[in-house]
């Protein structure tokens, strides 16, 4: 069974993805805050990390940066899911090295599926 | 007897005369002076300046006759009026002209003639300069000489009225140009944005009160000199302008109403956005100057910023709880319900979307943002069937224009990036789409990839009609299209590089042009190679 740690601030948006994520066959972990993600990417190992960018305590910038700076986690595909939608974010993430962006109020449930068993086939 | 002809141009003649007004005016010393001095001269009883109008002869002086007017039918100066340089009658007795003239039969009895035409300003022969004796007289050149000298004399009295009327004109005009020259200072200095003239060499003339307090800098420590070294003018991202490409400049050297936003530089050393728009001044199609409005409007943009500011932070704010909203309706909608309830569902999921539409229009409008639904998803792609599709889409359009569309890669050759494949496409189709658009037909397009260390460069050029200098700053800005487009009939939202470039920087990637207007434009944009692992 294949994890993914979901990073999000907001317990109802946690709620509503992992049971999407639970109901598609996956096993999930959430993190809370920046700080927690760190933790737990290297505790939990998933193979796909489900990333917000507003994060109390650390960044999800900042986060991704340290993943993908790490070479325990560098290869662990992250996928930004934020409400941010400014170019420069958009283009900062894909420079440290993000697989994907989605604004979250553009994106249904089944949609965000897709593009997690997409990113994760490669 | 024989009555003097008519003049061809009497109309024109007798609007002359009138426009003298010397006729039924009183003896004036000037004129009378002349008159005098021709009886003196000639020791003759009658001199007379005489102004024919329509129906008689009149004598604005006259010496040695009783009445001051006489029937133009009986006139001798009508004869003398048509006769150039001179009309001398020695005799009117021994000339059928004059022969049975009441004049010469009766009362004064003429007997001898001599008559010099003077003319008005603008070239009319509204009258005779004459001597007249009751005795026949034998007149020498040297006597014909001294008559047109005095008839000449006559002339310079008759047109200096008309140098006054000038004079009084002048005067007239230029306490209207004063006039005018105090309300537009008035004007001027009550207008809230800095108003600055410039004289052709760039001198400047006039600074209203506002431009002195804007700059700091003190009327009498402007004017006089010119304008480019009173105040630094740089660009918005702090590049100092080159003085022939200065609005002022251009204006002067016949550039149409420039509007834009430059950093000014006050006397303090300080800086301010202004927003200036510049005009040419023209008398007589000639420019002789030109006009400099500005306004500081730093105000404007401290307040655009909290604007974008507070839209941006309060939109990312709403759209949090609309996603849950989204989300969990989404799995309401799959859990049982009947459907009734899956209606009612559907409305708060139809009614949200509204409402994260709402979201996305007020942050599009704060310019800062995407736009709707912009995402990316990154696969490493080969780059090359990707362009060549992009290439045969927008082929049937290059070849109604007789345009060619030129992409070479190797056979076999592959770049492979990690790209968004939809999005990239779409990059290539505007790039394409664009040069088609501002080309003229028979000429080609090249599309092209270099394949550098870091990054791989994309072109694509055309010789088209090329982007304006002065506007090429603006040419990825949202909702913009350069002048030179409209001349070309072509539609277009402005809306194309705003996302083309969008798309490049989302990817990580640079985007640039090299332009000359009526040469052709080369678009280039930047990927780095890192691969997905």
């Amino acid at each position: 069974m294949q994890k993914i740690l979901i990073v999000e601030d907001d317990n109802i948006l946690s709620k509503a993805i992992n049971t999407a994520l639970t109901q598609a066959g996956y096993k999930t972990l959430v993190a809370v805050d920046g700080k927690d993600a760190l933790i737990k990417v290297k505790e939990f190992r998933p193979h796909l990390i489900l990333l917000d960018l507003i994060l109390p305590k650390k960044s999800g910038e900042d986060v991704l940066a340290e993943i993908k700076s790490n070479s325990d986690t560098k290869k662990i595909p992250v996928l930004v899911a934020t409400v941010k939608s400014e170019l420069a974010s958009i283009s900062r993430c894909v420079g440290l090295g993000a697989r994907g962006y989605f604004i979250k109020s553009h994106y249904t449930l089944d949609e965000i599926v897709a593009e997690v068993k997409k990113a994760l086939k490669r | 007897m024989k009555s003097a002809p008519i003049p061809e141009n009497e109309k024109e003649r007798l609007v002359s005369l009138h426009n003298l007004g010397l006729l039924d005016t009183k003896p004036e010393e000037r004129f009378d002076r002349i008159t005098r001095i021709a009886t003196k001269i000639f020791n003759i009883p009658i001199s007379t300046l005489t102004l024919i109008d329509a129906k008689r002869e009149w004598y604005k002086s006259c010496q040695g006759l009783v009445n001051h007017h006489a029937d133009r039918a009986i006139s001798f100066c009508g004869h003398a009026l048509l006769s150039k340089p001179i009309l001398v009658v020695p005799d009117a007795r021994n000339d059928d002209r004059f022969r049975d003239n009441p004049m010469v039969v009766n009362e004064p009895y003429i007997r001898f003639y001599a008559g010099v035409p003077v003319t008005s300003a603008d070239g009319q022969r509204v009258g005779v300069f004459c001597v007249k004796d009751t005795k026949p007289r034998n007149f020498s050149k040297n006597d014909e000489e001294i008559l047109k000298g005095l008839a000449a004399w006559a002339e310079v009295e008759i047109n200096s009225g008309n140098l006054i009327l000038a004079i009084n004109e002048g005067e007239k005009l230029r306490t209207e140009i004063e006039k005018s020259k105090a309300t537009n200072e008035a004007m001027f200095t009550s207008i809230a944005d800095g108003i600055v003239c410039v004289d052709r060499n760039l001198k400047t003339t006039f600074i209203n009160k506002a431009a002195e307090i804007a700059i700091g800098w003190d009327n009498k420590e402007v004017i006089g000199k010119k304008w480019p070294e009173v105040i630094m003018l740089a660009t918005e991202d702090g590049k100092s302008v080159p003085p022939k490409e200065r609005p002022l400049y251009l204006a002067i050297h016949g550039e149409k109403i420039i509007r834009n936003v430059y950093l000014y530089t006050r006397k303090d050393k300080s800086k301010f956005p202004a927003a200036i728009t510049v005009s040419a001044v023209r008398v007589d199609d000639k420019i002789i100057g030109g006009i400099l409005a500005f306004r500081d409007i730093t105000k404007e943009r401290d307040i655009d910023k909290m604007k974008t500011e507070f839209v941006s932070v309060a939109s990312h704010q709403l759209r949090t709880p609309l996603t849950g909203i989204k989300w969990f309706s989404e799995l309401l909608m799959k859990s049982r319900l009947n459907v009734k309830n899956k209606d009612y569902v559907k409305q708060i999921a139809v009614s949200n979307e509204r409402m994260v539409r709402l979201v996305d229009d007020l942050l599009n409008v704060s310019h800062i943002e995407t736009g709707r639904k912009f995402s990316v998803a990154l696969k490493n792609i080969d780059v090359i069937p990707l362009i060549k599709e992009a290439v045969k889409e927008q082929a049937q359009i290059a070849s109604a224009k007789h345009i060619t569309l030129d992409f070479s890669a190797k056979a076999r050759q592959k770049i492979i990036l990690p790209m968004d494949e939809l999005k990239m496409k779409q990059v290539f189709q505007n790039l394409i789409n664009n040069s088609i658009k501002y080309s003229e037909a028979n000429t080609r397009v090249e599309i092209g990839c270099d394949r550098k260390t870091a990054e791989t460069v994309f072109y694509v050029k055309d010789s088209g009609i090329g982007i304006p200098k002065r506007q090429q700053k603006q040419i990825f800005s949202k909702f913009f299209r350069a002048e030179n487009v409209f001349t070309m009939h072509t539609d277009g939202t402005g809306l194309g590089l705003f996302i083309v470039k969008a798309i490049v920087e989302a990817h990580g990637g640079r985007i640039w042009f090299e332009s000359v207007e009526n040469k052709g434009t080369t678009f280039f944009f930047s990927l780095p190679i890192k691969l997905i692992k």
